[in-house]
């Protein structure tokens, strides 16, 4: 207790609350920059680090990270073009509250469910401290293959209405995610000759061609504004985000846990907390139907487990020096310039960096989510501009932002390709969700399947957390038919 | 039988279904379980979609099978029906813009492809926004001078980052 006083108290000086603010500044606009990221974000700023003090220089790195997420937020909401790969499932519903003059209700939404994910995952962070060990040497690859499964269940959910068209667009993603090197067997599959699919397709680049090149098309095609309605809705709708977040509080905690768990597990990712997030969320409502027309749910759900993440990957990068996403990893690189050894030694030797770590989490995500909240109705604005204004500016921004990734042309290629791919997605109403979701898990999958069928046969499915997941994955398929029976009988009584 | 965009499309992803199994089946065994074990199925579902477009006595099944649309498009302009000939009007209005974005962005690609960036976003700019008569020529220019100053700047000195120099390298 008196180690998580001091660490505040350290934190609590003019310089480093400048520093931090300068740090959360720098994380939201990297965000919302697509193709940037946190990646970018911290392998830029490590280098500023090398004089400063650790506590000082974490708490400056983890604001920057902290902000990324909502940063990427905005553009995902404001231009359907999501900043990092962690905010493709915002693009979802918070695009259309921006086409309906809803962005302010939004993006309230979205820092206000990030706050609280964040917030929940600090708080696990610090709670799940004596268990790290435990849990970590628990999970292996068939729980990694289940967790995968899951995931892919979710396109089953999300199909709902339009089956086939849905499945179709999942299945086509898990099989454009096989392309490149199998990282099982060392095959190289489907380069067609070509050097640069040695590595696959590239996940921002194809993102940001299915979604901003291809929405950018479609708002030049149709003409008027990004809010079809004209006009942005009055200051209150700021407030009424807010109250959306703790309306469906119970939505945005579950979410924050799944987002926890799912950080908890290295290797997993941020892109795959807000999709099956996202998907939790379809599941558990009671207007399935309404996601994708623009519904606070859809907002909250990702934002939340997005933040979450955050939290829960600190656990295994901090307890094992183990990164928990590929963030952390740059992290793992601030802490050896730093002098700090992360392992179990850093809950007992160092167990006052730990604190400062999470103090300095808790406090970007408080005070990221005010400057939200404060600059949300001028950003709304966007908006309210004629569409053929912002085409060109967008495409621009998409183009370098595909380019950034790893300096290749070829890239800016793939991102043309998938706008086209997007535009017929969205003309003849293939889901660009459920493909977002078999891209992303395929690989994965894939992967955990085949090590743990090696090491374990079939058997694989018996082990206890797995036979768990197992359970869940059914859970999550069979759930929206039993419950439609039961309506449907209410409905019929 | 008239085939319609829908029914390019859908044959389209019925070919690369093919194309993937096909080229799995060169693979060895654990590279290629997997694909196929994803492959088989898609291939079957787009082979039906195929069918329920294109053959008339199916359509009965589409409409039961595409029902409700999870993600539909919002209903926020109330839309009222048109006549034919506004429609048509419509649709080859939409055909054209298609075609036209469709080469504003060819040519953006190309030209950064071909120029790189500095030169192709000021030039870009400056002929989408006189020529779709958005701005005046004077205000282009200026739009464009002080968009690839803030991209400079932001990318090139700020991120370190070495914007694409083009082909010809002129920059």
């Amino acid at each position: 207790m008196t180690d998580a006083i001091s660490a505040l108290v350290s934190l609590l000086n003019l310089n480093t609350i400048l520093l931090m603010m300068a740090g959360i500044a720098i994380g939201l606009v990297f965000g919302a920059l697509p193709g940037l990221g946190g990646n970018v974000t911290l392998a830029l700023l490590v280098p500023l680090i090398w004089s400063m003090d650790p506590k000082v220089a974490l708490a400056f790195l983890l604001s920057a990270h902290a902000a990324v997420t909502f940063g990427g937020s905005i553009s995902s909401i404001l231009i359907n073009t999501p900043g990092t790969g962690q905010n493709v499932a915002t693009c979802f519903d918070g695009f259309p509250m921006a086409q309906q003059g809803k962005a302010a209700r939004a993006i309230g939404i979205a820092a206000t469910s990030s706050l609280v994910g964040g917030l929940f995952g600090v708080i696990i962070l610090v709670a799940m401290m004596p268990l790290m060990k435990r849990m970590m040497m628990a999970i292996g690859s068939s729980e990694y293959f289940m967790l995968a499964l899951m995931g892919v269940s979710i396109i089953s959910l999300l199909s709902k209405g339009s089956m086939i068209k849905g499945l179709i667009s999942g299945f086509f993603g898990i099989l454009i995610s096989f392309i490149g090197f199998d990282p099982v067997t060392g095959v190289l599959r489907y380069s067609f000759g070509s050097v640069y699919f040695y590595e696959g397709i590239k996940f921002i680049p194809a993102i940001i061609g299915l979604f901003a090149i291809a929405e950018m098309v479609n708002l030049y095609i149709s003409g008027g504004t990004i809010a079809k309605i004209g006009r942005v809705e009055s200051k209150e709708s700021v407030i009424e985000g807010i109250k959306d977040v703790f309306r469906n509080f119970g939505l945005t905690l579950r979410c924050s846990i799944l987002g926890t768990i799912i950080g908890i597990v290295p290797g997993v990712g941020g892109t795959v907390a807000n999709l099956l997030a996202y998907g939790h969320a379809v599941q558990t409502s009671k207007h399935p139907e309404l996601f994708g027309t623009g519904i606070p749910e859809g907002v909250i759900a990702p934002e939340a487990a997005n933040n979450a993440k955050e939290g829960g990957a600190l656990i295994p990068t901090v307890g094992f020096g183990i990164p928990g996403s590929s963030s952390m990893a740059i992290l793992l690189g601030a802490f050896i310039v730093l002098g700090i050894v992360p392992g179990p030694d850093m809950l007992t030797t160092n167990v006052e960096v730990v604190y400062t770590m999470v103090w300095a989490v808790a406090l970007a995500n408080i005070i990221g989510t005010g400057i939200g909240i404060i600059s949300a109705n001028k950003l709304t604005k966007l908006t309210i501009l004629d569409g053929k204004v912002i085409v060109p500016f967008i495409l621009i921004l998409s183009f370098l932002g595909a380019f950034v990734v790893a300096q290749m042309y070829m890239d800016i290629l793939v991102a043309f390709i998938f706008g086209i791919i997007g535009y017929g997605m969205k003309k003849f109403k293939y889901p660009k969700a459920t493909f977002v979701i078999g891209f992303v898990l395929g690989r994965v999958l894939e992967r955990n399947f085949q090590i743990a069928n090696s090491c374990y046969g079939y058997s694989m499915l018996m082990r206890p957390i797995t036979l768990i997941l197992v359970i869940v994955t059914l859970l999550t398929i069979v759930y929206p038919f039993i419950k439609q029976i039961f309506v449907k009988r209410g409905d019929a009584a | 039988m008239k085939l319609r965009s829908e029914n390019i499309l859908t044959f389209f992803l019925l070919c690369v279904a093919i194309i993937f199994i096909v080229s799995s089946l060169k693979y060895e065994s654990t590279a290629r379980l997997v694909p196929l074990i994803v492959g088989i199925p898609t291939l079957f579902l787009v082979f039906i979609q195929f069918l329920l477009e294109t053959i008339p006595s199916f359509s009965k099944f589409r409409k039961n099978i595409e029902g409700v649309n999870v993600f539909g498009k919002p209903k926020i302009l109330q839309e009222r029906k048109l006549g034919k000939e506004e429609n048509d009007q419509r649709n080859n209005k939409k055909s054209r813009d298609e075609k036209n974005i469709l080469l504003w962005i060819i040519l953006l690609v190309f030209a950064i492809w071909l120029i790189g960036f500095l030169i192709a976003i000021p030039l870009f700019i400056i002929l989408f926004f006189s020529l779709n008569n958005i701005f005046k020529l004077h205000q282009s220019i200026l739009v464009s001078l002080i968009t690839i100053t803030i991209v400079y700047f932001l990318f090139d000195k700020l991120l370190g980052l070495t914007l694409y120099k083009g082909l010809l390298g002129l920059l």
